[in-house]
């Protein structure tokens, strides 16, 4: 971790008019990072990603990067942020990865066509490209949603409780996936479940409010018990199971 | 027959008129409709009728005073939109009756004349003048030149708003356009079937053309074929049986919606049954 972190995030401050949800927050993200995001509901994870990825402006402090990689930050929602209404192919939903703020005027180019045909092949989407998003199942779905991420060549994935509405071989193609892009991008994965990723994460970053970060295998009990408010189950380091702490 | 419809100068006028609206619902009715906001044109076309009633009185056209309301309107409710200010519902409400009401107010306050207030509700295609028929051509230009520039960032903006932002893509300006647009095709549509019938040539040539396919692009194409058909025949009807022409375009979208679903799903009985 030597490098210059492609992203760094300084004081970062974020409210609704009586109520803060994030103090304070300081993080980089360096190339080939694997960050959990972890901590209870509301405790402002998927906010975090939101005001780095400029859906939401900070009320102070800021997220800051190199311009180009504004391009290349890619972003995987929960399920249900797309309009399942709105009628529109596999491919068609991928290629829209493509799309942004620089060239959304002018037509799609044959490059994004080759990339949007060889992330549907790498992704196993390819025989489906014709389908309407809102004939997939689940599973489909989040392929699709993660090739529109990863067409845009991200250096930066970010994803939002991927593990959540898929079943259980999905879920370990889906660990096994992101190990092997993450030789090629950083991750950052918010998850209320760090579980199933305890072998593959670099560090994890505890979000209540405030932010606490760690490398792997420095968590401990009283960091979570104060992230959570109440004892709770700890990781199991390299090992694929959790151990349960006795309340 | 048709030769016989054709001849009448009023005709040729209705069919030009009808075919500029069809094509307008088109580029536009798909957007409404996938995007859940029928209801939100359904109030800002009722908004027309003050700038109706606003033009005869101080005297001027009311097609332009349609126009300045309902732009109005539409910004006044993107603007509470982007605010994040979730009572679009409310504010609907309070628009469509505010925009009657106003409407009959400065019309019972222009001295004199009292135009036919059933014409502004049902239309008046068959006395399309050719002044009108210009400003309609500019609008559905408008919107034609708008909708292909921008296709791909209101498609994303319907698909999926947030990531459109995430891609940097000017969300608020691309939504505020959209609803000006919106705008300008009720404007342009209220020539052609009144206020109350905007919403349904809004809307239901794009249901047609979804029973028929699931991508975006060939729904926009068959809703303006459909437009077309729907309004042709209609207008036919309404020659022949001297019926009301706006009544008639609806009701005979309306037939085929039927028609068609109908058939497919006597089609889909029919594989069921053995042999």
């Amino acid at each position: 971790m030597t490098d210059t972190p492609l992203i760094r995030i300084r004081n970062l401050s974020f409210g609704y008019s009586d109520r803060l949800v994030l103090e304070k927050i300081n993080l980089d993200i360096y190339p080939k990072d694997f960050i959990l995001l972890i901590g209870p509901n509301g405790g402002g994870k998927t906010t975090l990603v939101k005001l780095i990825l400029g859906i939401i402006q900070p009320r102070e402090g800021s997220a800051q990067y190199e311009p180009d990689l504004a391009t290349r930050l890619g972003y995987v929602p929960q399920f249900s942020n797309f309009n399942k209404n709105f009628p529109v192919s596999v491919y068609d939903f991928v290629l829209m990865g493509r799309c942004h703020g620089h060239n959304y005027l002018r037509r799609y180019r044959k490059e994004d066509r080759i990339a949007t045909d060889q992330i549907l092949k790498r992704m196993d989407l390819y025989d489906l490209h014709r389908k309407g998003m809102n004939h997939l199942s689940g599973g489909q779905v989040q392929r699709a949603l993660i090739a529109r991420a990863l067409v845009s060549d991200p250096l930066v994935l970010f994803l939002d409780e991927p593990t959540t509405s898929i079943d259980a071989t999905s879920q370990i193609n889906l660990l096994e996936f992101l190990e092997s892009i993450n030789r090629e991008m950083a991750i950052l994965v918010i998850t209320h479940d760090p579980t199933p990723f305890a072998s593959t994460y670099k560090h994890i970053a505890c979000l209540n409010r405030e932010l606490y970060y760690h490398s792997q295998g420095e968590l401990d009990h009283h960091t979570l018990e104060k992230v959570y408010g109440c004892p709770v189950e700890l990781l199991g380091h390299g090992i694929p199971h959790t151990m349960l702490h006795r309340h | 027959m048709i030769v016989d419809i054709l001849q009448y100068e009023f005709m040729q006028n209705a069919l030009l008129a009808s075919l500029l609206a069809s094509i307008v619902c088109g580029l536009i009715g798909p957007f409404i409709v996938t995007k859940r906001i029928v209801s939100i044109s359904g109030g800002l076309s009722h908004t027309a009728f003050a700038g109706l009633g606003l033009a005869y009185w101080l005297g001027f056209n009311p097609l332009y005073g349609a126009a300045l309301v309902v732009i109005a309107a539409s910004l006044f409710i993107s603007h509470n939109e982007n605010r994040n200010i979730d009572r679009s519902d409310l504010l609907i409400g309070m628009l469509w009756a505010a925009g009657v009401a106003a409407g009959i107010l400065f019309i019972s306050l222009t001295p004199g004349f009292i135009p036919d207030l059933m014409s502004f509700l049902f239309g008046n295609i068959l006395t399309v003048p050719d002044s009108d028929l210009r400003i309609a051509f500019g609008l559905f230009l408008i919107v034609f030149i708008s909708v292909m520039i921008f296709y791909k960032g209101f498609v994303a903006i319907s698909l999926d708003e947030e990531y459109a932002s995430t891609r940097h893509l000017p969300v608020r300006g691309l939504k505020t356009g959209l609803m000006v647009l919106i705008a300008l095709s009720i404007v342009t549509l209220i020539q052609v079937v009144g206020i109350i019938l905007v919403i349904a040539l809004l809307t239901i040539p794009v249901a047609v053309a979804s029973e028929l396919s699931m991508k975006f692009r060939t729904i926009m194409v068959l809703s303006i074929v459909v437009g077309i058909v729907s309004c042709a025949s209609g207008l036919t009807f309404s020659y022949l049986f001297e019926i009301p022409s706006g009544a008639a375009i609806i009701m005979t979208g309306i037939l085929i919606l039927i028609l068609l679903k109908g058939s497919k799903r006597l089609l889909r009985f029919g594989r069921k049954l053995p042999g």
